[in-house]
């Protein structure tokens, strides 16, 4: 199977099943997260879109040696999502509600995973980290919201929110790690 | 540790979950640049934000047709810089492929045309310096990426200059002088890396260096004399995008 890197160098001599095998591996993980923000298959089709066609024009943007392709291309389709949620208010108001009511029910992972025991490494890696921890994580990720947004909805400090954010990142790795999740070394 | 880096740090977590502002995903990319540390962890973070989403949903049926179809008409492997000519809109994006092979191979035929292109117009500037010459060469040439470097707070102290063949030249208007025991140093972004592209001295004017790699940043950081092999200084730091 060819490696992320070689997909990409294919990609920068523009060939097509190169980008088709990179819809084909992680297509699929993308369109699932930016559907999660923005509660919209449509408004996430287009994020993938985007994210996509980002990788094939410019495919020298993601450099291997700084992170796993899935991981870049997430994290791309992430940003953009959260764009499309700031720039709507009134969508934001309801995803505020749904994304409180998906923190506070812990995470739901999709029943049509294909890898239930990755998902399940994963809920359990998040079910370790402190709740205060965890809803900030949750909130700031799969609500978009910025710590600031977090904060004043949790009633918390600016800087703790910040804090917990970051904690709660690196104890979700040593987690993972602990529970044998392979976490690419950037 | 200064107290803005430590702010900066703790930013990362967040930054690292597009939950910052602007003005702080700002402040935090300009950081980022150098210190190889803070984008170690923001790429750590990326990588356990990646499992999170962890999903095998489907993509919708269709959609990937839909991409296909946005898709530039295949194209020879190896793109020369200098290709015939092309209808603009059917013209692809500039892109550079990562290899250092490739980029010296697609450069190499550039660089003869660019010699005689250079010899051409430097025969028409023989009232400049050799080296002002090759700056407004570079300048003129449409292919050659030009950033404006600007400070934190928005001002121009100068700017970078790259022609297609990795001759670049650093062009300081503004730059406050430094005391002696303190240089400034050019840095290059290439990907997530940042390499060092030259030591300019404490008032620098015109100053060339090379790359030979696709270099998307330039930033000029404060350094002691004699510069630094990594990590530079991140306080005062001028940065700007080739374009």
């Amino acid at each position: 199977m060819m490696s992320d890197a070689g997909l990409v160098l294919a990609l920068a001599r523009y060939q097509h099943d190169a980008l088709a095998e990179v819809y084909r591996r992680h297509g699929g993980a993308v369109f699932g997260l930016a559907r999660r923000l923005l509660g919209d298959p449509a408004k996430a089709e287009e994020i993938v879109q985007d994210v996509l066609l980002r990788l094939w024009n410019q495919p020298e943007r993601f450099d291997p040696e700084r992170g796993t392709l899935r991981s870049y291309l997430l994290s791309q389709a992430h940003s953009r999502a959260v764009d499309v949620l700031r720039s709507d208010t009134s969508r934001r108001q309801r995803e505020e509600r749904d994304a409180r009511r998906t923190a506070e029910a812990g995470y739901d992972v999709d029943h049509e995973v294909w890898d239930m025991t990755m998902a399940d490494q994963v809920r359990r890696a998040l079910q370790k980290l402190h709740p205060y921890e965890r809803t900030a994580v949750e909130l700031a990720y799969f609500g978009g919201r910025t710590y600031r947004e977090v904060a004043a909805e949790l009633g918390e400090a600016e800087g703790t929110v910040k804090s917990r954010i970051r904690s709660g990142l690196k104890r979700l790795r040593v987690e993972l790690v602990a529970l044998g999740v392979t976490v690419v070394d950037a | 540790m200064s107290a803005e880096q430590h702010d900066l740090d703790e930013l990362l977590g967040a930054y690292a979950l597009d939950a910052v502002s602007d003005d702080e995903r700002r402040a935090v990319d300009e950081y980022l640049l150098v210190n190889p540390r803070a984008r170690q962890e923001v790429a750590e973070h990326r990588d356990v934000a990646a499992l999170l989403a962890w999903s095998g949903t489907a993509a919708p049926d269709g959609l990937w047709d839909r991409i296909a179809a946005q898709l530039d008409e295949p194209a020879p492997e190896l793109r020369m810089p200098l290709a015939p000519v092309t209808s603009i809109d059917r013209a692809p994006k500039r892109r550079w492929l990562r290899s250092a092979g490739s980029w010296t191979l697609a450069t190499a035929a550039a660089a003869v045309v660019a010699v005689l292109v250079a010899t051409a117009v430097i025969s028409d500037r023989s009232d400049e310096s050799p080296l002002a010459a090759a700056v407004a060469a570079a300048r003129e040439d449409r292919d050659s990426l030009v950033a404006s470097l600007r400070s934190a707070d928005g001002i121009v102290v100068g700017e970078a200059i790259v022609d297609q063949d990795g001759h670049g030249y650093l062009v300081a208007t503004s730059l406050p002088a430094l005391p002696d025991d303190r240089t400034y140093q050019l840095w290059g972004v290439i990907g997530d890396r940042v390499i060092s592209l030259g030591v300019l001295g404490a008032a620098p004017e015109i100053e060339p260096f090379s790359v030979d790699a696709p270099v998307s940043q330039v930033v000029i950081t404060n350094e002691v004399a004699g510069g630094v092999v990594s990590d530079g200084n991140p306080e005062g730091a001028y940065a700007g995008e080739l374009g």
